[in-house]
């Protein structure tokens, strides 16, 4: 069912998976340069910045053919069937592109892949539905769910992948809250087996065969089941979302019932994931249970104010440089299988560098001292980066 | 997901040594788990909250804890720092010097950032250099540079650029041009030039005397990018004067030396650069052709003119880069 060359994808693994030997110097060059030779790849692929390029060039044909197309046609270009046919024929040339020109995330499948899953989406739910002046979220979920499960199912597309799990969860929620008060009272408990049951079942799909082509979609729709895991125990989500379907005024901030049992979700289960990310040694749940235990501590942020903000910072900052001390003493030679060393190493002579552009930036506006403002420090003498951040 | 009996078929197929088979047997019965981007993160995090907690804690307890007493622990963070790099760095070269150790290079940065810190610091509590600006973004100028080219560190050569930049009373980052540049003062236009004449040829300096030649690619990217902005400015600002052409000229005559300069180094970046800008000229001076009467007619050109262009931007893109993607494996 994918639209690219089947082969090629998985020479295309076969490449990645040496490229990670190559850098890690199990292999030599030469071993890499003649596999290279066995395992061509027809696909066409630049570079991030030839990539960028040409989306933004492609945005710019589709929507200058658009408009001279509406030119022409005139009057009837402002119904929505227009629109969903301009939509349909960026479709088309993404499918002509990718199997003529053999484009592979090159920039311009991409664009024509955004722009025509959005227009068809909005213009289609438009003729359906639209019209009343109310957005009906749960037929909106289900227009989304369907396009990009079809993108996602065609090109592999990990934005369309995203949607597409996103809005399925959408679905089971206001689906379910739709049954009334008991629906809006147990939702959470929905969602929480909801997002297992999908993330259990990707496990599963995860190592079949016939979904090799897949890997990336399926890694992001295990990465949304976890936050949507994590999301519907989580105290500030609960009450706010909770508020809206009841139809209660959010800011009234009504007590949730069992709020214990959802404080201890908010808190704890960020710290599970990062546990069942350190005994797995699996990448997805570390970083996940790493973002989340961020959202965790805003949540909490977000009800009690324990000691001033000053001091708050300086001893969470504290306290993670002692950490990261510790982590690196610890590993000092490698532990239990972990290592603190970058075992991908990766370093190109002709890539820019990206690092020192990054500290240039954030070191500007040095010292200028404008001198006669009543102001102490003025606005970015401590050099951007840090002091502005948004907490 | 990769097959199993890859590395077996590979070695089978006289595609990998023995050598080399026995080598990933032993990485994968063995496998090492590397959190290295967990730790950096964790540490990145670590020195934005603790600075930021302890700049507002001085901030707000600066009148019983004194100017004198914030500036002298500033000087001592400089001064330990620089004394650590003066006693580990490796001996000067001309070409490139690797870090002696993986901490080296940021408590060079630290040193270094201090410095302007310490710098900035006095000029604006104490007035050392009066109102003499110049000379208050000067001084660290000079030092950011000599620091950079002394212990060879890009992102200290970025900052001095920066600084050159504050200097000649331009900013010189993506960031702030977006935000602060004023493209209505002709002197400005015209420091903005200088100053991207300067960075391009001490580009091309770098290069030819092959003094630090991993530094030419910053110059170049800072000096491309001042150059064609002011150019473009320059256009704009004198749209309805006679000579206005000439700033356009100028861009074609720039784009042609900097296309010959970029096909020799193979530069994939700059190439797309100077396609990039020189098509924002020519597509001002088309619309400014077809601008003449307001119709549906020259409209309709417009448009074409955009998707005729847009398509050619994109096949000569798709051109260089396969082009230069020969040089760009191994």
């Amino acid at each position: 069912m994918i639209s690219y060359n089947k082969t090629w994808l998985a020479s295309l693994r076969v490449k990645a998976q040496l490229h990670q030997e190559l850098k890690q110097g199990n292999i030599t060059k030469e071993e890499f340069a003649a596999i290279n030779e066995k395992y061509p790849v027809g696909f066409y692929t630049p570079n991030i910045l030839g990539r960028i390029g040409l989306f933004i060039l492609t945005i710019v044909i589709v929507v200058f053919t658009d408009a001279l197309l509406s030119l022409m046609v005139g009057q009837s270009a402002e119904r929505a069937g227009w629109f969903c046919f301009l939509s349909l024929l960026s479709y088309v040339s993404l499918e002509l592109i990718v199997h003529f020109k053999f484009h592979y995330r090159s920039g311009v499948d991409d664009a024509l892949l955004v722009l025509s899953g959005i227009v068809f989406t909005g213009t289609v739910y438009y003729l359906i539905y639209g019209g009343n002046g109310n957005t009906d979220k749960l037929s909106l979920s289900e227009m989304i769910f369907i396009v990009s499960l079809w993108l996602t199912i065609r090109f592999n597309d990990m934005l369309a992948a995203a949607f597409c799990s996103g809005a399925f969860f959408a679905i089971i929620l206001f689906g379910w809250t739709r049954t009334g008060s008991m629906g809006v009272e147990t939702a959470p408990f929905v969602m929480m087996f909801a997002a297992v049951f999908v993330f259990l079942r990707l496990s599963y799909y995860k190592n079949k065969r016939a979904l090799v082509n897949y890997q990336n979609s399926l890694l992001i729709a295990q990465i949304v089941g976890l936050v949507v895991f994590y999301a519907a125990g989580n105290y500030y989500v609960v009450q706010v979302l909770g508020d809206e379907l009841k139809g209660i005024d959010i800011t009234t901030h009504t007590a949730v019932p069992f709020g214990v049992f959802f404080w201890v979700w908010t808190m704890l289960l960020p710290l599970i994931y990062v546990a069942i990310g350190l005994m797995r040694k699996d990448k997805l749940f570390i970083r996940v249970g790493m973002v989340l235990v961020a959202a965790a501590v805003i949540t909490y942020k977000n009800y009690y104010h324990l000691l001033l903000v000053d001091v708050e910072f300086t001893i969470a900052g504290a306290a993670l440089l002692a950490l990261v001390y510790g982590i690196t003493r610890y590993l000092k030679t490698p532990q239990h299988g972990f290592t603190k060393e970058d075992i991908d190493e990766d370093i190109k002579a002709d890539e820019i560098n990206v690092e020192s552009v990054m500290v240039g930036s954030a070191f500007t506006g040095t010292p200028t001292a404008p001198a006669d403002n009543g102001v102490k420090f003025g606005g970015g003498d401590f050099g951007g980066g840090g002091a502005s951040g948004g907490f | 997901m990769v097959d199993e009996n890859l590395y077996v078929n590979l070695l089978s197929e006289g595609l990998i040594s023995a050598e080399s088979f026995e080598k990933i047997k032993q990485k994968d019965a063995e496998p090492l788990f590397s959190v290295h981007w967990e730790i950096k993160t964790l540490l990145y995090l670590g020195i934005l909250l603790l600075t930021t907690g302890l700049g507002l804690l001085v901030y707000e307890n600066i009148d019983s804890i004194g100017h004198v007493f914030v500036l002298l622990f500033i000087a001592l963070i400089c001064i330990g720092c620089f004394g650590y790099c003066f006693k580990y760095k490796l001996p000067f070269s001309t070409s490139k010097v690797k870090s002696p150790n993986a901490a080296f290079d940021y408590i060079l940065l630290l040193a270094a950032t201090s410095f302007v810190i310490f710098t900035g610091y006095l000029q604006y509590q104490y007035k050392v250099f009066g109102i003499h600006y110049g000379m208050a973004t000067f001084v660290p100028m000079l030092v950011l540079f000599f620091v950079a080219y002394y212990f060879d560190h890009l992102g200290i050569l970025n900052m001095a650029i920066a600084c050159l930049a504050v200097w000649m009373g331009v900013t010189v980052t993506p960031r702030d041009l977006l935000e602060k540049f004023n493209i209505n003062s002709s002197t400005i236009i015209y420091t903005y030039l200088t100053l991207g004449v300067l960075l391009i040829i001490k580009a091309f300096a770098t290069n030819y005397f092959s003094i630090k030649k991993h530094f030419g690619f910053s110059y170049q990217h800072y000096g491309v990018h001042a150059i064609y902005i002011s150019l473009l400015s320059g256009y704009f600002h004198f749209y309805d004067f006679p000579f206005a052409l000439a700033w356009l000229l100028g861009i074609g005559v720039l784009s042609y030396f900097l296309y010959k300069d970029a096909t020799r180094q193979n530069s994939f970046y700059f190439l797309l650069l100077i396609i990039l800008y020189s098509y924002v000229a020519i597509s001002s001076l088309v619309i400014r052709m077809f601008s003449g009467g307001y119709n549906t007619g020259a409209t309709a050109l417009i448009f074409m003119y955009f998707i005729a262009s847009a398509i050619g931007l994109v096949l000569i893109l798709i051109h260089f880069n396969k082009k230069l993607k020969q040089y760009d494996q191994l």
